[in-house]
């Protein structure tokens, strides 16, 4: 479902080349949940912004369901976070004047789907949020959020769910749930990478991929 | 429509903010609505109360145009006279149907503190349609009788066969005593607040037997060609002497042109205001850009592409400058009255009447030209959203 190759990342920082990725090889397939370990700065967050092209590589490739994407152009980037990738974030990210369920519609709203609360309403409902859909942000757990913020990451359907340190903000009961719920995704056919210090988070992963300096360990 | 709603939640999250900007913005529209109003009103109001006068020239002695044109429109103070004998002279011209022959004379009433017009008019003077709404015309031109305006007659509180007293203490009482005999439907214009008696009468009781403040003349023919012709030849006619010649207008144009200074500045000073304003919706959307960096990551990191924010961004400009456009013009349209009473008070002369328009015309292109406006002021906040960077975006918000 998804391969890099090679992948690169340098950056210029004033006169200094910041190597932020370098050469690293992955492949997860459709269904899998795998965490992605590593200290801070060792190009977790990186690699997970080239994957989810909000950034591009300095070299090397990368592929969803076939499709290569590391050269493409502005708008098709957009069609790809719109259409196969979902982001979760640590720090939830939810829109603070939009409901939970409006939270959720965002991506349907920008890929103009018409039935977009209809399909925000189903996936509140699937992360047990079926009650709190008229919700605002600020009147929601941490737990809560986070589980907003995974169902909006599975609006469009996509087939890679991208989550940078998805439990970093949560109490432990939390994380559970919140973990529990990827496990649950991954299950169901949805292909999941996972940035994460979390060790029980990373313990229920089918695979760990580490990181160092860039380079996969 | 759910891009704007999402503009519009937005602006709602920070009431105090968006409320402080739709304000100022409202202000400038209020004062730039209520001067074209008042631009649009006081000529249609001016051309009213020319219309309503009956004369197509008036006649009076030399001097500034402007005294001769409020003269003219409101009976100014006729500090100037002119010989009987020119109005025998006017009379005569076969182009002439009428001639108006007005003795125009102030008092001052020392003790109340107020002044009041006296014009003393003949027969010439039922050119002026004069409609009544009690009682008619004098009973001869040497009686001591007077015709009252409406507002004369309210403030007065004389009714026909009552009697009121000429505000000249210098004279005997007895010659002082006038009896009411008419009294003038509402006109509209300075005709409601004067005295009309018997020309003959006041001359010889001011002591001006044989002088004019002025001569009203209807022509046979109304077409503008001839009266402006009439005009032009009696302008070059040696036998007027020291009268000079006023057309509507040229009553209508020197008062317009008093105006003229006044509107450029306070054109100029409403335009600044707007300006103003927009600067200030300008600094709020680009404030809301920067405060929502990190949401605006988020949007593109869903997949919002630059397009769908530059739109969000700067629907709620529109919005902010619909909602400023709608409330200036309603505050335009509470506040027209005080505009027609501050006007009243500060400018020398005005017409009767309306003097703000409002008319849908005009309110639709101040609206149209809101809107306009808020877009310009939304296009660099909107393009500052669209170029953010996703990644920096997000970053700037952990």
């Amino acid at each position: 479902m998804l391969s890099c190759s090679a992948l690169t990342r340098h950056y210029r920082r004033g006169s200094e080349i910041v190597r932020a990725l370098d050469g690293v090889d992955l492949e997860i397939a459709a269904g899998r949940l795998v965490a992605l370990a590593g200290p801070s700065g060792s190009g977790k967050t990186t690699l997970m912004n080239l994957i989810g092209c909000l950034d591009q590589p300095t070299s090397g490739e990368i592929r969803i369901q076939g499709q290569r994407v590391d050269r493409l152009s502005r708008s098709k980037r957009v069609r790809v976070r719109r259409r196969s990738v979902g982001f979760v974030f640590q720090s939830f990210h939810l829109l603070p004047e939009l409901s939970a369920r409006d939270n959720v519609a965002l991506p349907l709203l920008f890929d103009r789907r018409r039935d977009r609360h209809e399909r925000a309403e189903a996936l509140l409902q699937r992360v047990g949020l079926g009650e709190r859909m008229s919700h605002l942000p600020s009147e929601l757990s941490g737990g809560e959020m986070q589980r907003v913020a995974i169902a909006r990451a599975l609006a469009n359907e996509p087939a890679l769910i991208l989550a940078d340190e998805p439990t970093g903000k949560l109490d432990s009961k939390n994380g559970e749930a919140v973990a529990a719920l990827f496990r649950e995704l991954a299950d169901s056919g949805v292909a999941v990478l996972m940035a994460t210090h979390d060790a029980g988070l990373a313990g229920r992963a089918d695979e760990v991929i580490r990181l160092l300096d860039g380079k996969r360990l | 429509m759910a891009f704007l709603r999402l503009g519009l939640q937005s602006l709602l999250r920070h009431r105090g903010r968006t409320a402080l900007t739709v304000s100022g913005v409202a202000l400038a529209v209020a004062l730039l609505v209520s001067l074209q109003g008042f631009n649009a009103g006081y000529e249609k109001a001016l051309n009213e109360n020319v219309d309503r006068i009956g004369y197509h020239v008036l006649v009076t002695a030399k001097g500034c145009p402007y005294e001769a044109a409020t003269l003219m429109l409101k009976g100014g103070t006729g500090l100037r006279y002119i010989r009987q004998e020119i109005a025998d002279t006017l009379a005569a011209d076969p182009r002439v149907e009428t001639v108006s022959r007005q003795l125009i004379q102030p008092f001052f009433d020392v003790e109340g503190g107020s002044s009041s017009f006296y014009m003393g008019v003949e027969q010439g003077f039922k050119v002026t349609n004069p409609s009544f709404r009690e009682g008619g015309w004098f009973s001869s031109l040497r009686a001591r009788e007077a015709i009252l305006g409406f507002e004369v007659a309210e403030l007065e509180q004389r009714h026909v066969g009552e009697e009121i007293l000429l505000p000249d203490e210098s004279l005997p009482f007895d010659q002082r005593v006038l009896k009411v005999v008419g009294i003038l439907e509402r006109v509209g214009n300075q005709t409601d607040g004067t005295v009309f008696v018997p020309l003959p009468w006041l001359q010889q009781t001011v002591k001006r037997e044989g002088q004019l403040t002025g001569v009203g003349i209807v022509l046979d023919d109304q077409s503008v060609m001839q009266v402006d012709r009439y005009e032009s030849d009696l302008n070059e006619d040696p036998a007027l002497g020291e009268a000079q010649v006023i057309g509507l207008k040229a009553a209508r144009n020197a008062i317009i042109g008093l105006l003229q200074n006044a509107r450029a500045l306070i054109l100029a000073v409403s335009l600044v205001a707007l300006l103003v304003a927009v600067i200030g919706i300008m600094n709020t959307m680009i404030m809301s850009v920067l405060e929502r960096t990190p949401q605006i990551g988020v949007m593109k990191a869903v997949g919002a592409s630059s397009f769908d924010v530059f739109r969000i961004v700067l629907g709620e400009t529109v919005l902010i400058s619909v909602a400023a456009g709608g409330v200036g013009i309603l505050l335009a349209f509470v506040g027209s009255g005080a505009v027609t009473a501050v006007v009243r008070e500060l400018l020398p002369f005005t017409p009767t009447g309306e003097l703000v328009s409002l008319g849908p015309a005009m309110l639709a292109q101040v609206g149209a030209g809101v809107v306009a406006i808020g877009l310009l002021a939304g296009l660099i906040p909107a393009a500052k959203a669209s170029r953010m960077d996703p990644i920096e975006a997000i970053r700037s918000g952990e």
